[in-house]
């Protein structure tokens, strides 16, 4: 079985208690998202968050007093695993900023005063977050980021712009990166700030991505306001927070990321079965090929776990990860469109709702020209985002081999 | 200009009228087929005839293949492939593809005298457009009803349906490969019984339509039975003129990349100073030069016969559109988060090269022919 965190952890009845979560939860004949129609798919994640926020398994690792499940590192990542393995979403696309990265950040940096407004408000569904990091200017060199705020009275003023913010159209808050000292070397003037997007200064425009949808967006902020003590960490410390924040990922990502993958490859190889190329001596090589890699990503996801549950802080070996599953990704896409051969000339068909973090379609989703296109065009961007593959093996020459800048 | 524009034309495998023809080409797309024109004909309810008209009327492309005394200039298949690379470098869709290397040279080859006079002055003056609808299903799990045509005494009707017919939604005369009793034949089809959708093509800047026929009038092209040898003859010149569209687009996207990375500035420096940046970019380089040196060959070996042409036409189509592949792909990543929006036209050429790939015959299936000849014993 394809289970990454079961045979190494003691989690008790814990699996039990989410099988019997998700038995009463789903209807008899649930085969995943990708059955649902974009329609039913929207309605589905909304009723879903809701169900999920009722029985303290939306954001599960935190704190009880917080609306969290107070779950252990192994139970949480073993509800991340469950949930991948029957298609079912841990919430909604904007989560992974809302829960995972800004929630997570406030508990591990906020004041008592932040964490109580804003943990209740992300998991009632009342306040919906996106993040403002790279700008125009700045992408791959982050720390060099222009967007200014300076104090007047009680209040931060933010100018600048920021870019490529996903979910942006669907958020009501952003946590922004911004420059509070020109004058100290760059890592150090930067301070994380909370910013509501329901104002005038606030201007979100989206974006159309190479699949025609629209899903990221530019950001600008013209005397944009938010009060003082909106500020994560210490002003001109945002640095490390801004940085500890994307390693919140990390675990459940190791065990939920290959079975996502080995669901999409199942899908491939149905594929491949039905049109024919099964039967093709090339093509055979070319998904036993891609086969290995997936299993590979699946070892690599079984260390990185246990490394995760051991207690070890997310360091630079999160580079090889994010590296191999993105790059497979783009390989795995193309050899899709191979196998459709003639077919993928013309999209048909059911689309992805691309509400995945990896944007493989959705589980359950039909085996159409459409989805194969659409997920092979949104694996360009998983070597691009959250640093792109040069950066991520420059971290690991540099961070994990020691090799000389 | 700049440096890099200005050492393109640099080519020392064309001559001189074959350089200022190219010359001529490169500077009336530049000005009527930019990037806001690109993006207008994705949105326009039928595509553009206007510029087509004028390359055909003013610079002569469609009459390339074409015989004099059909209205054409003749027999010039060196410079029709360097229509095609302009064309692909212009990231331009229009009939090209399906109204004259389809087209005009399966009239032209079937040998059918009144069929060319009918059709091939209209097609020249760029008055008329064509598509071939053939009969490729490969492993299309959709694929319906093979055409197959019926005699009625004094003509035909044919029935059935036909996938990814390029242009083949407005196109002005279609021809469909149908099945007879004497085997595999062409027809042109007199316009009714015929109903055409426009299909969503991974290529938007390339429209694709489905064709059911239901027993739609049509007349024969050339013999009937001979479908196959007319398809045989133009294959090499599909999968050149294929391979050329790939030359010219990579040839656009290497430069735009090279461009970028000279002028995008991260850690203080341009990116094209980082070897990862830098390294990329030079392999571009090194597929675009082995991809343009095979398509001149080609188009030395189309005028003088001096080689298998089946051969070489799948060999340098297979190099030259994996080639554009993977260079439209490190456009992309190369590009960053410009690189994955719709507005940056990286995507089109990603697009279509997949479609190149797999059009006019698939790498799998184009190898497993290069085998057959290599390895013969
Ligand atoms: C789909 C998508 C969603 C995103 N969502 C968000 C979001 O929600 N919030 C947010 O803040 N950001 C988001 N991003 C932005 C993303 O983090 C940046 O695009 C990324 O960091 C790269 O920056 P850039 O686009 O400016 O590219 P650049 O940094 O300009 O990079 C261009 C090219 O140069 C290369 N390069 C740069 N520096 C070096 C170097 N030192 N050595 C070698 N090569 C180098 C890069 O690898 C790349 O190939 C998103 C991006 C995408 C594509």
């Amino acid at each position: 079985m394809n289970t990454v965190a079961g045979p190494s952890t003691d989690v008790g009845d814990f699996r039990a208690r989410v099988r019997a979560f998700l038995d009463s939860e789903l209807p008899d004949d649930w085969a995943g998202v990708g059955k649902l129609d974009h329609a039913e798919a929207r309605e589905f994640a909304q009723r879903w968050r809701a169900s999920l926020a009722e029985h303290g398994f939306l954001a599960a690792s935190w704190p009880v007093e917080y609306g969290g499940a107070g779950l252990t590192d192994a139970e949480r990542v073993l509800l991340a695993e469950e949930f991948a393995r029957v298609g079912v979403p841990t919430g909604i696309m904007n989560d992974i900023f809302s829960i995972v990265m800004i929630g997570n950040t406030l508990l591990h940096w906020g004041t008592e005063e932040q964490k109580k407004h804003f943990l209740p408000r992300i998991l009632s569904g009342q306040d919906v977050w996106c993040q403002g990091y790279s700008e125009p200017d700045s992408g791959s060199d982050l720390a060099s980021l222009s967007t200014r705020a300076v104090l007047d009275g009680d209040e931060w003023v933010i100018n600048g712009q920021k870019i490529w913010t996903s979910g942006g159209h669907l958020a009501d808050w952003i946590f922004v990166l911004v420059r509070t000292n020109s004058e100290a070397p760059a890592h150090r003037g930067i301070t994380m700030l909370l910013v509501p997007i329901e104002q005038d200064g606030v201007d979100v425009r989206p974006i159309k991505n190479i699949a025609g949808e629209s899903e990221f967006n530019e950001v600008y902020f013209t005397d944009a306001r938010c009060p003082k003590e909106n500020v994560v960490g210490e002003v001109d410390k945002g640095w490390p927070v801004a940085m500890t924040l994307l390693g919140f990922e990390r675990g459940e990502s190791a065990a939920t990321l290959p079975i996502m993958f080995r669901a999409e490859l199942d899908r491939l190889l149905d594929l491949a079965r039905e049109n024919g190329a099964a039967a093709e001596p090339v093509m055979r090589d070319a998904l036993a090929d891609i086969y290995i890699d997936n299993e590979v990503m699946r070892f690599l996801g079984r260390d990185s776990l246990a490394r995760f549950l051991a207690g070890h802080a997310p360091g630079p070996d999160a580079a090889i990860s994010k590296l191999f599953w993105s790059e497979y990704h783009e390989k795995a896409t193309e050899l899709a469109l191979d196998v459709l051969e003639r077919e993928s000339l013309v999209a048909e068909g059911r689309r992805p709702t691309n509400t995945t973090l990896f944007q493989t379609d959705d589980v359950g989703a039909p085996n159409t020209s459409a989805s194969w296109i659409t997920t092979a065009l949104n694996s360009r961007s998983g070597t691009i985002y959250a640093g792109t593959s040069e950066i991520q093996k420059t971290i690991i020459g540099e961070k994990l081999l020691g090799l000389p800048k | 200009m700049t440096t890099a524009q200005k050492a393109a034309p640099m080519d020392p495998l064309l001559d001189d009228d074959q350089l200022s023809y190219q010359r001529s080409l490169r500077a009336f797309l530049d000005v009527t087929w930019g990037d806001a024109q690109v993006r207008a004909d994705l949105d326009a309810p039928s595509p553009d005839r206007d510029t087509w008209r004028r390359l055909a009327a003013d610079l002569g492309v469609a009459g390339l293949s074409i015989p004099e005394q059909y209205g054409g200039s003749g027999g010039a298949p060196a410079e029709a492939l360097l229509v095609a690379e302009e064309l692909g470098r212009a990231i331009y869709g229009g009939p090209y593809l399906s109204t004259v290397v389809l087209v005009a040279n399966a009239i032209v080859l079937s040998g059918d005298e009144a069929m060319a006079a009918e059709l091939l002055p209209g097609i020249a003056s760029g008055d008329k457009t064509a598509a071939l609808a053939t009969i490729d299903v490969g492993r299309d799990r959709y694929a319906a009803l093979v055409p197959e045509a019926t005699s009625t005494g004094d003509g035909w009707v044919v029935s059935g349906e036909a996938r990814r017919v390029i242009d083949g939604a407005d196109a002005d005369h279609v021809i469909v490969e149908a099945t007879t009793p004497a085997g595999r034949s062409l027809f042109l089809l007199a316009g009714t019984g015929v109903e055409r959708t426009a299909s969503e093509t991974l290529d938007p800047t390339r429209r694709m339509a489905t064709l059911v026929l239901n027993e739609a009038p049509a007349r024969l092209i050339g013999r009937n039975g001979q479908a196959g040898e007319i398809l045989a003859a133009i294959k090499p010149l599909v999968a050149l003129a294929l391979a050329a569209e790939a030359v010219g687009g990579a040839d656009r996207a290497t430069r735009d990349t090279v461009e970028y990375a000279k002028v995008r500035h991260q850690f203080g420096k341009p990116i094209g100073s980082f070897q990862a940046v830098k390294h990329r970019c030079a392999d571009m380089q090194v597929r675009l030069a082995g991809a343009r040196a095979g398509l001149r060959h080609a188009g030395s070996v189309l005028v003088d016969g001096s080689e298998d042409i089946d051969l070489l036409a799948s060999v340098v189509k297979v190099y030259a559109t994996k080639s554009y592949f993977r260079t439209a792909a490190d456009m992309i990543q190369l590009h960053g988060g410009i690189g994955f929006t719709w507005e940056h036209p990286a995507h089109f050429h990603f697009k279509r090269a997949k479609s190149l790939e797999i059009l006019g015959g698939t790498h799998v299936e184009l190898r497993a022919a290069i085998a057959d000849v290599v390895l013969a014993g």
